[in-house]
This record gives C-alpha cells, sequence and structure tokens, in this order.
C-alpha cells in the first residue's frame, strides 16, 4: 500500500468508522430495541454511522495534515 | 396551470438558465468541458457530488423501499458514509493523476495505466451500457414526480420530454460547468425537499412521527426489524453496503467530477464533510414508513398507491397544501435531473473521447472531440428519452445489476493505484468474470448463501481472477509502471 504517514495515521481514525456497518455490530443493533427517541432504532443508529463517520473523517483529516503537510495541489 | 406545476416547471426554467449562464463567454476546450478546468472549489464540489449521488431515488425508491420492505432499506443511509471512507483516500489519487497526466474520463486512467486501448475503449462501452438505464430511471423520475406532485395537471410523457429538452440545452451548452452551477441550486432545493417532506407527511398523517411508529409496531412490526417485510437480513445488508459503497466512486461520472475539483485538498476536505448531507435521507425513510403505518390503517390510502415509489408523494398530495407540493415537486425533480446531467455528460464524453478519439479517429484534436461530444449528449438523451417513453421496463433488469456491474471496475482501479502486480491479461479476465457472475447471478435470481449480495461475490471472484492470471502473464513495462508511479507520488 503506498499511503503516506499521514494517511496511515488517517487510516486509524477511518477504522473505526466503518465498523458502524459491519455484520455483528448491525445484528446486534437490528436486536438491540425496537425504537429511540420514537423512531426505529436501526435508523438512529445509521444516523450516528454518518455523523462519526463525518467526525472521524475530520479528525482523519487534520493527522493527516499535521503529519504530511496540507495537501495543496 | 395549477400552482404546483408552475412551481416544478419554474424551476426546471430557472435550472436551464443558470446552467447556459454558466457557459456564456467560455472557450470549450477538451478540460473546459468534460472537467471544468479543473476548478471546481470546496462548495461547488460538494454540491456538485452532492446532487450527483442523490436521484431520483432519494425521492421515489427510498420511501418507496421503506414503505413495501421495511427497515432494511438503512442500506442506503450507511453505504455512503463508507463510501466517503475509501474516497478519503481514493479520491485524492484521482485527483492527482487527472491532473497530471491530462485525463479526462475513467477509461483514460485505465488505459494508461495498463497499456491497453483495447481496455479504455470497453471500459468506456461498459460504462455507457449501464449509464443508459440509470439515465432512463431518472428521466422516468423526472415525468412520475412531475405527474403526481402537480395533481396530473402534465402528463408523464411530456414532463419527460421538457426535462430531457432542458438536460440537452445547458449540459450540451455548457458542460460539467454548467452542472455545477445547476447542482448548488438543485442541492438546495433537494435538501429543502427532503427535509420539508419528513417533517410534514407524518404530521398531517398521524401528528407526528412517534405515533406512525406506534401504529406501525402494532400492526406491521416486521417493517422494524432486519430480517424485514422483504425478508432482508443482516448478511445481506452488511454485504449490499460493501458493495454499494465500493461501487459509488466506480461510476465513471462520479470518477470525472473528481477530475474536476480544484485540488487534492478539495477532494479529501468533501470526503469528510460530504457524509452529512446523507442525513437528509432519515427524514424520507421515515415517511416512508409513516405511508406503510398509513396503509396498514386506512385500506383507501392503501388501494391509492398503485406502486410502492409512488407512496410519499401520493401521502404528499393528499395532506400538504399546493405550495408544499410544488417546492416539494421541485426538489423531487431537482434531484432527479441533477444525477441526469452529470450521467449525460458522461455518457457523451466516453463515447467521443474514448470510443471516437482513442478508438475510430486517433487523428482528432480535442477540441473537435469536445465539440463532438456536445453533439453527443442529443443522440445519448434522444435514446434514453425514447427507453423512458416506449419501454419504461426494457432496461429494469440492466439497471437492476448497475451497481454490482460497475463496482467490478473496482480492482481495475484500486490495485491499479496501489499495487504494481495487475496485468492488463488479469484485470480483463477480472472483470469478465465478475461482471459475467453478477449479471448472470442476478439475472437468474440465485440466492447465494446467507442472501449475500451476488454483486460482492462477482467482486470476491473479480479479485481472483486478477491475481491468479497476473501470476502467468506479461506485466505492462517497468517503465510505464515507474511513470505512473511518479504520477502518484504525493
Amino acid at each position: 500500500m503506498r499511503l503516506t504517514p499521514g494517511e496511515a495515521r488517517a487510516l486509524r481514525w477511518m477504522i473505526p468508522a466503518g465498523l458502524f456497518f459491519l455484520p455483528p455490530v448491525t445484528n446486534w443493533a437490528a436486536g438491540a430495541r425496537p425504537r429511540v427517541l420514537g423512531i426505529p432504532f436501526l435508523v438512529f443508529w445509521s444516523a450516528c454511522g454518518i455523523l462519526a463517520t463525518s467526525l472521524a473523517a475530520l479528525a482523519a483529516l487534520r493527522a493527516k495534515d499535521r503529519i504530511d503537510g496540507p495537501d495543496d495541489r | 396551470v395549477s400552482l404546483p406545476l408552475a412551481i416544478i416547471l419554474g424551476w426546471l426554467l430557472l435550472t436551464t438558465a443558470v446552467g447556459v449562464l454558466a457557459g456564456l463567454n467560455r472557450r470549450f476546450g477538451l478540460e473546459e468541458y468534460f472537467v471544468g478546468e479543473r476548478s471546481l472549489g470546496t462548495v461547488l464540489f460538494y454540491t456538485l457530488a452532492a446532487a450527483e449521488i442523490y436521484s431520483a431515488f432519494a425521492f421515489l425508491g427510498l420511501a418507496g423501499w421503506a414503505y413495501a420492505k421495511g427497515v432494511s432499506v438503512v442500506y442506503a443511509l450507511a453505504y455512503m458514509p463508507l463510501a466517503y471512507a475509501f474516497y478519503f483516500f481514493l479520491g485524492p489519487r484521482i485527483n492527482r493523476l487527472g491532473r497530471r497526466a491530462g485525463y479526462v474520463t475513467q477509461s483514460d486512467f485505465l488505459e494508461d495505466r495498463y497499456g491497453s486501448r483495447t481496455l479504455g475503449v470497453g471500459v468506456a462501452i461498459v460504462g455507457v451500457v449501464f449509464i443508459l438505464p440509470y439515465l432512463q430511471l431518472q428521466l422516468l423520475g423526472t415525468g412520475i414526480i412531475t405527474q403526481i406532485a402537480s395533481g396530473g395537471a402534465l402528463g408523464r410523457d411530456a414532463a419527460i420530454v421538457l426535462s430531457t429538452l432542458s438536460l440537452v440545452v445547458f449540459v450540451s451548452f455548457s458542460g460539467l460547468r454548467g452542472i455545477g452551477w445547476t447542482n448548488l441550486m438543485q442541492a438546495v432545493i433537494m435538501l429543502l425537499g427532503m427535509t420539508a417532506v419528513g417533517i410534514l407527511v407524518p404530521r398531517h398523517l398521524f401528528g407526528g412521527i412517534e405515533p406512525a411508529m406506534d401504529v406501525l409496531q402494532r400492526l406491521r412490526p416486521d417493517h422494524l426489524r432486519l430480517p424485514d417485510s422483504g425478508g432482508l437480513g443482516v448478511t445481506w445488508y452488511a454485504s449490499t453496503v460493501l458493495l454499494s459503497a465500493i461501487g459509488a466512486w466506480m461510476w465513471p461520472h462520479v470518477f470525472a467530477t473528481t477530475y474536476g475539483a480544484a485540488s487534492e485538498r478539495v477532494v479529501r476536505r468533501n470526503a469528510a464533510i460530504l457524509p452529512l448531507y446523507q442525513l437528509a435521507a432519515i427524514p424520507v425513510t421515515l415517511v416512508g414508513l409513516a405511508c406503510a403505518a398509513k396503509a396498514a390503517l386506512d385500506p383507501e390510502f392503501a388501494a391509492l398507491v398503485r406502486h410502492p415509489d409512488h407512496a410519499m408523494l401520493i401521502a404528499l398530495v393528499t395532506s400538504c397544501g399546493p405550495w408544499v407540493a410544488g417546492i416539494i415537486g421541485a426538489g423531487g425533480v431537482a434531484a432527479a435531473i441533477s444525477t441526469a446531467s452529470a450521467l449525460m455528460l458522461t455518457a457523451a464524453n466516453l463515447c467521443a473521447r474514448n470510443v471516437v478519439q482513442k478508438g475510430l479517429l486517433p487523428q482528432l484534436p480535442d477540441r473537435r472531440t469536445a465539440w463532438l461530444a456536445r453533439t453527443l449528449v442529443i443522440p445519448v438523451a434522444l435514446v434514453a428519452t425514447v427507453l423512458a417513453l416506449r419501454a419504461p421496463d426494457m432496461l429494469v433488469n440492466l439497471l437492476l445489476v448497475g451497481y454490482s456491474g460497475i463496482a467490478q471496475l473496482a480492482p481495475a482501479i484500486v490495485l491499479g493505484m496501489f499495487s504494481r502486480v495487475p496485468s492488463r491479461a488479469g484485470i480483463a479476465a477480472g472483470l469478465a468474470a465478475g461482471i459475467g457472475f453478477a449479471v448472470v447471478a442476478q439475472l437468474a435470481g440465485w440466492r447465494l448463501p446467507g442472501a449475500v449480495h451476488p454483486g460482492l461475490a462477482g467482486l470476491v471472484l473479480n479479485v481472483a481472477c486478477v491475481l491468479a492470471v497476473s501470476r502467468f502473464t506479461r506485466p505492462p513495462e517497468p517503465e510505464r509502471l515507474d511513470r505512473f508511479g511518479r504520477l502518484l507520488a504525493g
């Protein structure tokens, strides 16, 4: 893999975001409880996944910039 | 002319005007027309990508799936964030290669990386074959949304023709830049429409989301669990999320958009903020579920919904005022048109650049190729429109396998960037095996163990073929790989 050192660090932030959608986690989420805040739990869980991915990507971007310098091309 | 129809047609007219204005006083060479002179900043790239990704499915299919099958529809919420995580690493490389090597289409990249013009032309043709049904579906979407939201004031076929005319005018006039500016508007009205529908429809039907979900839990509890009413379980969900996340950035039109970004920083920043747009799909999903609750409670409403995809719009026109129906209808038309414009442009560009300029007429200058692409928008639009009007179901099977098929490009692209191993014969064998398996398995209705998505199984077969065949065949010349490595170097 030809990742830069900054990207390799960024990967550490991105992997946990992917965990939201893995079968065992989904299996748990599907059976956890039917609803939360009035909406189906799986919909709520997906919303959490979307927010978590965005936050993780921002942290990954920051980590990448700190190590490699900002992409300026 | 009814008020909702006036709003939708006014929006269509405004879209056309903005699209044409974006291209005024521009000298259209290859880079300007195909990739907007690689000048898209963060905001324009954000709205362009978001509006391209949200198609008519956001207003028809998403709620329709939730209405018919239930909560397994959340796969559509889940796969994009995962796709953006891949894109964080892939996107800047696509942009860098485009800038340094002058690529303007996805096939340019594959042809150069593997040193095979035949592969470039073949992938371009495959791309157009998968784009056409997707484009046809968007045009059908504009027709259905306009017809229902306007209360039948304009027929489906007339709406399709009007939308196509608008698209042909601004796409052929302004290319990617025109699509960028129109999608800026489309992204805003789509967001407005999706949010409004999520708040207003459940409130009109049940007084809010919570009572709607209470009814659903009581009358159709299978709609709230996996496996749901469609029998779709966790393995299906996870494999579909993974396949769709991999396939999302393999569509030729999305690839070309990445070439258009002004810098790698724009691409990477967008990979971080684009997932947030996905939150807009949540209200639509909930409306689909609320409509299912309404149908379970009220047989008259159920009888009105002749196709699950129409459920949300029927609930909208029966419960909201004409202003709201018009604005949400315009949002739906915007979702379809913003995707259709990019598909139309890309199909014409692939034909002009990779089939004609690189395949049939290698002496054709770039400037003439750009003009050819502008002209080819018309036949592409014509074919898609005729199919939408005369044979709306003919390509439905091809559409079903579209995502599975296009995801098979992933090994060629990803391994092409991160590894020296694949040979051109390996890539060709992998593509043939992966596409062949996915198409046959899906069209024949094979049920794989655990209901794993056939496209994902095809992808595994594809990678295995690439690695196996590459082991015994000649790799691309070392000079080519070294040059490619230098292009990719940060």
